[in-house]
């Protein structure tokens, strides 16, 4: 009974696991350094998108992108209404800013941003109901590239995969650029994250329409589809959709910490690398995240601009955890309330616990580029005291860089930044993995980036008056 | 389990409620705020420590088996002191005291597996305050020693109090404690020095110890290096937990075996038995080389040390590559019929200069020119 059960399960899927033995052998993966952390995606691996309750009161801050904060087109007392145009992008690298509730302003101020620094925010108060606005499909076909572009641009559609540049940027190459490939990621390398992976599940049509969308636009040759492969499921179900599209590949990858990476997800695909300094442009490439990919679609085909996000909520003491669709502004406090803690939370995170910053006022919305909320009871969120550096070099090997961190943070120690600029640490991609393996638990992404700050002043404006690390 | 009330999460309420405005916004809810990664790995330094001094401890076993009371008192002297001078010390530097994170421990058994069984206790005692004192905590502690600790109080003894430590004559007094120990342990020559009357034609082959004796640690030596066996196994174990290069021990033995192999090729030693031919008994020669003295204790427990070898796997073969090679040099042509502890105290030496040499190219760079690079 039980023999003939498995021999059924295994005739069922013979073919996917050929398919997928076979992907085994050639899977790709960056060249060196990674860590592999626990991933602790069970937790939400299996929960549909849900919808968040609808924010009371939004508080939409201004710059919710790299580049300089968006222009405020609305006053105290106004009226506003759902995916009405609130923040002009102010120049080129800059996005539009919408509301995502109908209601009144109550309030501008500067507020307080989830990343810990203070910009003009607009607080809205919901009022009146949520209208099925966004729900007719428009045909596209005809619309020229200048327009899906305008479209874009208007939309405010920015990196959802926690990097925030604005994506008209990245779809406007120069004229004389031929794009090769449009590098598609799903990798999703953080722990506990789930939100891109449901994202594809539930949502690939629309997924592939907006790559489809993205691939006119740059004029892309080849698309390539990044997928770990502990999410093989949506791989094949990828595959799927794509299997008679020539300019169509499902890419595979390695689990590894930071797989997820332009640069590594390049060195991993292509086999190349960024040189120092450029950008994935300067050789031919464009690479976006699946749910930027999604939004593309949403803009385009209904007119919906970038006003919710999927968002993993999740940790051991989330009562009940998931990915859920959230609007941008809503308060962190009220979705845990919403959602309900077991414990009180010792640490809550913005985004992976790998990059992600944890925040020390819930009273902070949600922007777009948060891709998980996660929080940490008091035993999870251990504080770590600095060790001596043995000079043990698991940093050395963790590093995807291939900096030296020991060095670099020695440098650091001692307040010599140039010598640490020198050893190379504005190269630092500040994905952690060196802090993560280190023994004497050094804080070394801490030193980094007030090291990367610190040099980043000094270019600004060429004196030394910044405050000593240590 | 309960969930918490509406509004108990948020300060803007906790506001309203006090009926007064908080000074910062920042410090009503209790979080704790850090900078990523807030996941870490489960290594720790103590850890790390623990596991090197437990895979020492079969080889300790042995030793005790082997030599008796003596070695186990050895050992615990050695570690008993090593940690009381690291507590002093500490407290004599105003730092925080960290002798329980084993690094002392891990000192305190290399120095007593160093020692010849019969040495007075107090010269135990005198290379474990150099170990501690001058060399670690000298220099600024763990993590900041250039040398070895270990293997320089064991220098230092060694010359100090030479007529405690000879190598040649040291094994006489039997120790009727051990029902194992046979006279013949304890009283012959060690096997470097008897290989190194072989080398210079004094005796003939078959004065040599058996090689599966040298194998499994019958023969005479220093308390923690005549084991072969379970040295190996102790390094293994350090290798499969990533605590130690595979490169150090690799290019370490294997160089040593390569030159003694081609050494004794070329016809520098004299067959070992007659009836062998050149190629068996260099072969022969060789394993004497790697089985024999302190080289796996060397191989895998001292030239790995984490403190004193570079931190990229091609300067470990380096360190691993000079350290065979010293040994071999000062073992066949050298007045001391052992090298292991000179060659890698001098590649600790080096050790700076090979990490400067050895650094990974970044990303995206065409060459190793992280001189003036800003990205």
């Amino acid at each position: 009974m039980l023999l003939k059960f498995t021999i059924d399960i295994f005739n069922a899927n013979l073919e996917k696991m050929y398919i997928g033995a076979a992907l085994m052998l050639k899977l790709n993966k960056f060249k060196r350094g990674g860590v592999h952390p626990k991933s602790n995606k069970n937790i939400t691996f299996e929960m549909p998108i849900e919808n968040a309750i609808v924010p009371r009161i939004a508080k939409i801050s201004l710059l919710q992108h790299i580049g300089a904060p968006a222009t405020c087109l609305v006053k105290k007392d106004d009226l506003v209404e759902e995916g009405q145009l609130i923040g002009k992008a102010e120049g080129f690298i800059s996005a539009n800013i919408h509301t995502p509730i109908s209601g009144k302003v109550v309030d501008i101020k500067r507020d307080w941003t989830p990343m810990g620094s203070l910009a003009e925010t607009v607080h809205i108060a919901f009022e009146g109901t949520i209208a099925q606005k966004f729900v007719k499909t428009h045909d596209y076909s005809s619309m020229s590239v200048e327009e899906l572009k305008t479209a874009v641009l208007e939309a405010g559609i920015v990196g959802l995969g926690g990097a925030m540049f604005p994506t008209h940027v990245k779809l406007s190459p120069p004229p004389d650029k031929k794009i090769e490939y449009l590098i598609i990621n799903g990798v999703e390398c953080e722990p506990y994250l789930t939100a891109d992976y449901r994202l594809m599940i539930e949502k690939r049509d629309e997924i592939i329409q907006g790559i489809k969308i993205a691939k006119k636009i740059t004029g892309a040759k080849k698309v390539l589809i990044g997928i770990e492969n502990d999410k093989m499921d949506a791989a094949f179900h990828f595959d799927e959709a794509l299997k008679d599209e020539e300019d169509f590949e499902v890419a595979p990858v390695k689990v590894r910490y930071p797989q997820g990476g332009e640069k590594q997800l390049i060195e991993a695909l292509l086999d190349t690398e960024v040189p120092a300094g450029k950008i994935p442009l300067d050789i031919n490439l464009v690479v976006m995240n699946v749910g930027t990919a999604f939004s593309i679609y949403e803009a385009i085909v209904l007119k919906k601009p970038l006003i919710e996000r999927v968002v993993t909520i999740t940790g051991s003491i989330v009562e009940k955890p998931g990915n859920y669709k959230v609007r941008i502004g809503s308060l962190i406090s009220k979705l845990l309330e919403d959602i309900g803690l077991t414990k009180p939370a010792a640490k809550i995170i913005l985004g992976g616990p790998m990059m992600g910053g944890a925040i020390m006022n819930t009273d902070v919305p949600v922007i777009k580029g948060t891709s998980g909320i996660l929080v940490l009871s008091k035993k999870e969120a251990k504080k770590f005291a600095d060790y001596h550096c043995i000079h043990c070099g698991m940093c050395v090997d963790a590093c995807p860089i291939g900096l030296m961190p020991h060095d670099l943070i020695e440098n650091l120690y001692s307040n010599k930044y140039e010598e640490a600029v020198e050893n190379g640490l504005m190269h630092c991609i500040e994905c952690g993995s060196c802090a993560y393996v280190c023994p004497a638990k050094i804080h070394l992404v801490q030193y980094f980036k007030a090291g990367k700050l610190w040099h980043k002043n000094k270019v600004a404006y060429t004196h030394d008056k910044t405050p000593k690390i240590r | 389990m309960f969930r918490l009330k509406k509004g108990s999460f948020s300060n803007v309420d906790i506001k309203e409620k006090k009926g007064k405005k908080p000074k910062k916004t920042f410090d009503k809810p209790n979080l704790i705020v850090s900078i990523g990664p807030h996941l870490r790995s489960n290594d720790s330094i103590a850890k790390i420590m623990w596991i090197t001094f437990s895979t020492l401890l079969p080889a300790a076993g042995w030793s005790v088996y082997i030599f008796g009371q003596r070695a186990m008192l050895h050992i615990l002297v050695a570690i008993f002191s090593c940690m009381i001078v690291e507590l002093l010390m500490k407290f004599f530097r105003g730092t925080s005291i960290k002798i329980w994170d084993g690094s002392a421990a891990v000192t305190g058994i290399l120095i007593a597996f160093n020692m010849p069984y019969n040495t007075p206790y107090f010269v135990t005692v005198i290379a474990s305050i150099v170990a501690i004192a001058i060399v670690k905590e000298f220099f600024g502690g763990l993590g900041t020693n250039f040398l070895n600790p270990a293997l320089v109080g064991r220098a230092f003894v060694m010359f100090a109090a030479i007529t405690h430590m000879s190598n040649i004559k040291g094994y006489m007094l039997p120790d009727t404690t051990s029902a194992a120990t046979s006279v013949d342990v304890l009283s012959s020559a060690t096997p470097m020095s008897l290989l190194q009357y072989f080398n210079k034609g004094t005796i003939t082959g078959d004065k040599l110890p058996d090689l599966f004796d040298l194998f499994i640690g019958k023969t005479g030596g220093s308390l923690g290096e005549i084991s072969a066996l379970l040295l190996i196994l102790g390094g293994l174990f350090l290798l499969y937990k990533g605590y130690i290069r595979w490169q150090v021990p690799v290019f370490f033995i294997g160089t040593v075996f390569a030159i003694s192999f081609i050494y004794s090729l070329a016809g520098g030693v004299p067959l070992i038995k007659p009836e062998y031919t050149r190629l068996v008994s260099s072969f022969n020669y060789s394993l004497y080389h790697i089985l024999g003295g302190g080289l796996m204790l060397g191989a895998f427990f001292m030239a790995t040390d984490m403190v004193t070898t570079p931190v990229t796997g091609m300067g470990n073969a380096l360190v691993g590559l000079g350290c065979g090679v010293i040994t071999s040099m000062i073992r066949i042509f050298g007045q001391y019929p052992e090298g292991v502890m000179f060659s890698i105290l001098l590649m600790n030496i080096a050790t700076p200069l090979i990490s400067k040499l050895f650094k990974p190219r970044i990303y995206g760079m065409s060459k190793r020119k992280a001189k003036g690079s800003e990205a």
